[in-house]
């Protein structure tokens, strides 16, 4: 075994330009494929955690009923708002926890009206998390002490014709669904790079919104920031078990069309990943096409001296999955290395997310690509399994000609 | 008894719609220790005839038998361990292996053959020695001259230690000098060793060393030969 495998390995560099372009073929397919799926894994997590932070936190806490009514934002106070935001908040995992009024209403001028959902906050516990307290571009964030401050969005803000300190009225719906309307003080202007949610939403504060809708020390929801996207799986049961009375769902429960577009990507993912190595497997096909081609009377001898055809088939295996090999090795290095080089800087996307949509702005303005090495090495082994298989027919070829027929050729 | 025989055997090869007879109902029979040139000119069936009795291709009729057994009923690699026990091969592309040393490409038939590393390591040598490349047995095929490798590849045919060595045109690449080189170390060998060989040539100077000439003509046997000496 050790024999052919060192038969194998001087065969591999008999023509070492040509197994160096194989080589090459394949740490490119490799660097391209890691880095790809770092740079998606990279935007995922950026579009992750800003959706979370926008949209209000890995998870949420609401009310009996609320999860089949979400699109209708229904106002349903919790049945003690203290008590499940306690709860939350004792969980090692959450940074931070707050409660939230949510509601639907109209925000107007003299100039205009639209469409608005309205999110209650306690500024004091969401100020150093809120996506949207870092994005004010105008004006200030909320204040605990604010009475009548609205925080609007920059889409917002230029289709009102509407500047910081401008007076605006905002009609919401109570728990009775009867309108209440007030007029408010533009307080600050965030601006996200997200038309949507610019103009979709606007926050006040929770003691007005309390005071506005009769909803007197209650809440519709308590939301809480988790260390990490992804924690939210093991937190969701335990939740759910301390607060039997409760609904508790994740952000992406209730924003689906996010994770569809997430997964979306992946299969993008996937299928280029597949073009990818199919490339390089092609690359060592017609390598090893060659290679048979080329030493088909050396085959002959070898038959000839009673080498069998699986003998010379695993010959031609172990020199496909050697250049494999090789170049899995040094693809999975040079791939880490990239990777790890661009994670430290970041790649500015800025001028491409402005015009983009959503969920693609949603990915910020520098993408940090980020992957696991075991999935690295994954993906290696992956190639150099594919490279050898690529193999597979030539060495057939190779093995299953007459001794005599190959001793012919020239 | 031969070592062996081959009974009414015919080979026709089909290239494209034109079929070539090879070999046409030939029979001709080996003994142990023989020293044979098998002689005619180019395409009067020699190497056909050389690789039918080596098993390195099928008659399409008739018989061939080595050591008694018909091979032509084997499967290719039940023909494989024949050639791998019993039979030697030199080509006259001298054949080795380019990227094994001349160690190697002597040692290669023995580790087909599983030969312990010891018995290996003595086997080569003493080959190496016999054909006086004692000291090139580092050097690979492209280190060395034609006639080297061509005693490499002698070296190589031997090693197993086969009742038989059916070597094709082995002196036509070769200058004068080397080739009565080869044909003398082959001749030395068969003296020491009692392997028969069996050469297709038609170099007048190669024929002179053989104990049997046997003739070919537009792949018939027109003269089986007789053994002289």
């Amino acid at each position: 075994m050790l024999k052919y495998l060192k038969i194998a390995w001087r065969n591999m560099w008999r023509n070492w330009r040509r197994t160096l372009i194989a080589t090459i073929a394949i740490v490119l397919g490799l660097i391209l494929l890691v880095f790809m799926d770092a740079m998606i894994a990279g935007s995922d997590q950026a579009i992750y955690s800003n959706s979370v932070r926008l949209y209000g936190g890995n998870l949420q806490v609401h009310s009996p009923g609320y999860r089949a009514k979400a699109s209708r934002m229904p106002v349903l106070p919790l049945a003690n708002a203290e008590i499940v935001l306690d709860t939350v908040s004792a969980q090692p995992q959450v940074v931070a926890a707050s409660m939230r009024i949510n509601t639907g209403g109209m925000l107007s001028n003299r100039r205009d009206a639209f469409p608005v959902a309205i999110t209650a906050i306690q500024p004091e516990r969401e100020a150093p998390v809120s996506l949207i307290a870092e994005n004010i571009t105008e004006g200030r964030y909320l204040d605990p002490a604010d009475e009548d401050a609205i925080l609007i969005g920059r889409e917002l803000a230029d289709l009102l014709g509407a500047h910081v300190g401008d007076r605006v009225i905002l009609l919401g719906q109570r728990k009775d669904e009867s309108m209440r309307q007030a007029t408010m003080t533009i307080a600050g202007i965030y601006d996200l790079g997200l038309g949507e949610a610019e103009k979709g939403t606007v926050f006040i504060n929770l003691s007005q919104a309390q005071v506005l809708y009769n909803l007197r020390d209650q809440a519709t929801e308590v939301t809480a920031m988790l260390e990490r996207v992804g924690q939210e799986d093991n937190l969701v049961p335990v939740l759910q078990s301390a607060l039997p009375a409760y609904e508790v769902d994740t952000w992406d429960s209730l924003r689906p069309e996010l994770q569809e577009t997430l997964a979306m990507k992946s299969t993008f993912t996937s299928i280029f990943g597949f073009i990818v190595v199919m490339i390089a497997a092609i690359g060592i096909f017609n390598l090893m096409m060659m290679a048979v081609y080329e030493r088909t009377r050396e085959m002959g001898v070898m038959a000839a001296m009673g080498m069998k055809s699986r003998q010379l088939l695993g010959l031609f295996l172990m020199e496909g999955a050697m250049i494999g090999f090789f170049g899995a090795v040094i693809g999975c290095i040079a791939a880490w290395m990239l990777v790890w080089a661009v994670a430290d800087v970041g790649i500015d996307f800025s001028s491409l997310t402005s015009e983009m949509d959503e969920t693609v702005a949603l990915m910020g303005s520098r993408l940090y690509p980020a992957i696991e090495l075991s999935k690295i090495i994954g993906y290696g082994v992956a190639v150099a399994i594919i490279a050898a298989l690529a193999t597979l027919y030539p060495a057939w070829q190779a093995a299953r000609q007459e001794p005599a027929q190959a001793l012919h050729y020239v | 008894m031969a070592i062996i025989e081959v009974e009414n055997a015919t080979k026709i090869y089909k290239i494209g719609e034109v079929e070539t007879l090879a070999i046409n109902d030939v029979t001709a029979s080996f003994e142990p220790g023989e020293f044979a040139a098998l002689v005619g000119p180019s395409g009067s069936g020699k190497t056909t005839m050389l690789q039918v009795m080596g098993c390195l291709d099928k008659p399409n009729s008739g018989t061939v038998k080595v050591k008694g057994q018909d091979v032509t009923q084997l499967k290719s690699n039940q023909r494989a361990d024949i050639r791998r026990e019993m039979i030697g091969f030199i080509f006259q592309f001298f054949a080795l292996v380019p990227v094994l040393s001349a160690y190697e490409n002597v040692e290669l038939p023995l580790l087909l053959n599983n030969v312990s590393a010891k018995e290996r390591k003595e086997r080569v040598e003493y080959l190496l020695e016999s054909v006086g490349l004692s000291d090139r047995m580092k050097h690979r095929p492209d280190q060395m001259s034609g006639g080297e490798q061509q005693r490499v590849a002698i070296a190589r045919a031997l090693a197993p230690n086969p009742i038989v060595v059916l070597a094709d045109e082995p002196t036509a690449n070769l200058d004068t000098e080397n080739g009565q080189q080869a044909i003398g170390i082959m001749q030395k060998l068969n003296e020491e060793t009692g392997t028969a060989f069996v050469f297709a040539t038609h170099d007048p100077r190669v024929m002179a060393f053989a104990r049997r000439v046997i003739k070919m003509q537009d792949g018939r046997i027109v003269d089986n030969g007789v053994v002289v000496g």
